[in-house]
């Protein structure tokens, strides 16, 4: 059985306008070692099924299970790692304390000791540690989402689930940090869903590449991508990856509405 | 010639102080105006200065009041402003009375106070802090309303109790607000403190001024004047240094 297993999962919103239809029907699942990219326009629903994977967000009709279980069991055994599109660091906090924050919500929490090693870790991991006692505030945007993947990788989570991990940033930043995602990505190995809507990123990250078409998003496409991670600039540049964006375009445009 | 640095952050305002303090007493003199009228600030600090143990007498008095009054008033608002923010409900039912209460006339509000608490000390410090739970209420109730979804669900995907969400993000994340609402404080419980000293007291700032007032001591009542300000700042000046310092941790 797959790590996570969605199976039907439809929702909507009910707003001033009527019923927003945001998701219809979509099933898939994530092997562990798989690194699922949702791919999609905007507003296709793709981080409302992030949020329903994550607990966030209870679906109208449809069933999620994550290693068996109702994925609000997992979020209260702080199991799950969670990337918000903006980098949502508390900026009363230094990076370190920002990245330890999970250790204090909840229940079990951990001893000081094996929270520090933590932090040292991901701090070198992310090449942050010159950043270690630095405010929010100081940092620049690519910096603040380095810290908001390291919080989210805090616990070693069952799942790892990522909003749009680079929204917001310059491209060099982006592209800096997509090759720097796709080795993290690697070293965690945990079964991960990364939503999208950037092409490439979609293809350079995912194992496996699912496409979700305009709102309501329903699933339009799925395919598998053996190159092996993690993946470098070299490998933008390769045959195989220039034409799975160009298959995904081409997904993403037929369907489009005119 | 080396020049003061105009940089200097309390050059400027000092500047002004001297500034202001020649051109008046310049136009009282050059102009005649009697003491009376407009005293001249040389005849104000004069008179502060010979009659300076009855007013340290009275500062003393009104000091601690409205540092009782602050220290109430914000209590109270620091509380009801939570109970707002926690409940729907509670800020449905009680948000229009508590804007009400700061509409209410609070030297109306101060003869009746003093009839129900006396002329000591209680009923000053429960005027001054009507008169200051208001700013600290409706600040800690939008701080804490502030806080937007992605905090929320930032606490929510690591399963935090509701206790830990107000105590280590929503609280930290109102601090602006509540510090805004502190130095609002700040001064106004030292005004509540005078108002209910003009109604009935037997010592304060309020009452030097009334006392002043019936001499037609009219330096000494500018005097008080000078004083109750220069207090009201001093309280203004440390919730501003506390803020300051707390913003300094924070890099």
């Amino acid at each position: 059985m797959p790590n996570i297993l969605v199976e039907k999962l439809s929702h909507w919103f009910e707003s001033s306008l009527g019923r927003v239809e945001a998701l219809s029907e979509v099933s898939f699942g994530v092997e562990s070692n798989e690194i699922l990219t949702v791919l999609g326009p905007s507003g296709c629903g793709k981080s409302t099924l992030l949020r329903c994977i994550g607990g966030l967000l209870e679906p109208r009709s449809g069933r999620i299970r994550i290693d068996g279980k109702p994925p609000n069991t997992l979020r209260k055994e702080k199991a799950i790692g969670f990337g918000f599109q903006e980098p949502a660091l508390l900026n009363w906090r230094t990076v370190a304390q920002n990245i330890s924050f999970p250790a204090e919500i909840g229940q079990s929490q951990i001893n000081r000791g094996e929270a520090d090693g933590r932090v040292n870790h991901l701090l070198r991991l992310m090449h942050l540690e010159e950043f270690r006692d630095y405010y929010p505030e100081q940092l620049s945007g690519g910096m603040k989402h380095r810290v908001a993947l390291a919080r989210a990788l805090f616990l070693s989570p069952n799942v790892l689930l990522l909003d749009e991990p680079l929204a917001g940033l310059d491209l060099l930043t982006r592209t800096e940090l997509m090759v720097e995602i796709s080795s993290v990505l690697k070293e965690f190995s945990c079964p991960s869903i990364v939503v999208t809507h950037s092409v490439e990123e979609a293809v350079f990250w995912g194992t496996r590449i699912l496409i979700l078409s305009h709102r309501p998003g329903t699933m339009i496409d799925q395919f598998v991508h053996r190159a092996p991670i993690p993946r470098d600039l070299h490998y933008m540049d390769s045959p195989q990856f220039q034409s799975l964006t160009a298959h995904c375009r081409s997904v993403l445009f037929k369907v489009r509405p005119t | 010639m080396k020049y003061p640095d105009l940089k200097l952050p309390y050059f400027p305002p000092f500047l002004v102080f001297v500034g202001a303090m020649i051109l008046w007493e310049s136009t009282v003199r050059l102009l005649g105006i009697p003491q009376y009228v407009l005293p001249a600030p040389s005849a104000v600090v004069t008179t502060v200065i010979t009659a300076r143990s009855t007013l340290l007498i009275n500062l003393r008095t009104t000091f601690l009041e409205s540092f009782l009054g602050f220290l109430l008033g914000s209590f109270v608002g620091l509380g009801l402003g939570i109970v707002l923010a926690e409940s729907r409900l509670a800020a449905r039912a009680f948000l229009p009375y508590i804007v009400g209460s700061n509409a209410v006339p609070v030297v109306a509000v101060a003869p009746i106070v003093v009839l129900w608490f006396g002329y000591g000390l209680l009923s000053k410090v429960v005027v001054s802090a009507f008169l200051c739970f208001f700013p600290l209420c409706i600040n800690t109730y939008r701080g804490l309303s502030e806080a937007e979804t992605t905090l929320k669900e930032l606490f929510a995907v690591y399963g935090s109790t509701r206790w830990q969400f107000l105590v280590k993000g929503r609280f930290p994340n109102a601090a602006p607000f509540l510090f805004s609402g502190a130095r609002l404080n700040a001064t106004y419980a030292v005004i509540g403190a005078i108002v209910a000293e003009f109604i009935g007291s037997n010592s304060g700032l309020g009452f030097g001024m009334l006392h002043a007032s019936y001499n037609l001591d009219v330096p000494r009542l500018w005097g008080y004047i000078g004083v109750a300000v220069v207090m009201g700042m001093a309280f203004y000046g440390v919730v501003w240094g506390a803020e300051y310092w707390h913003r300094s941790k924070r890099g």
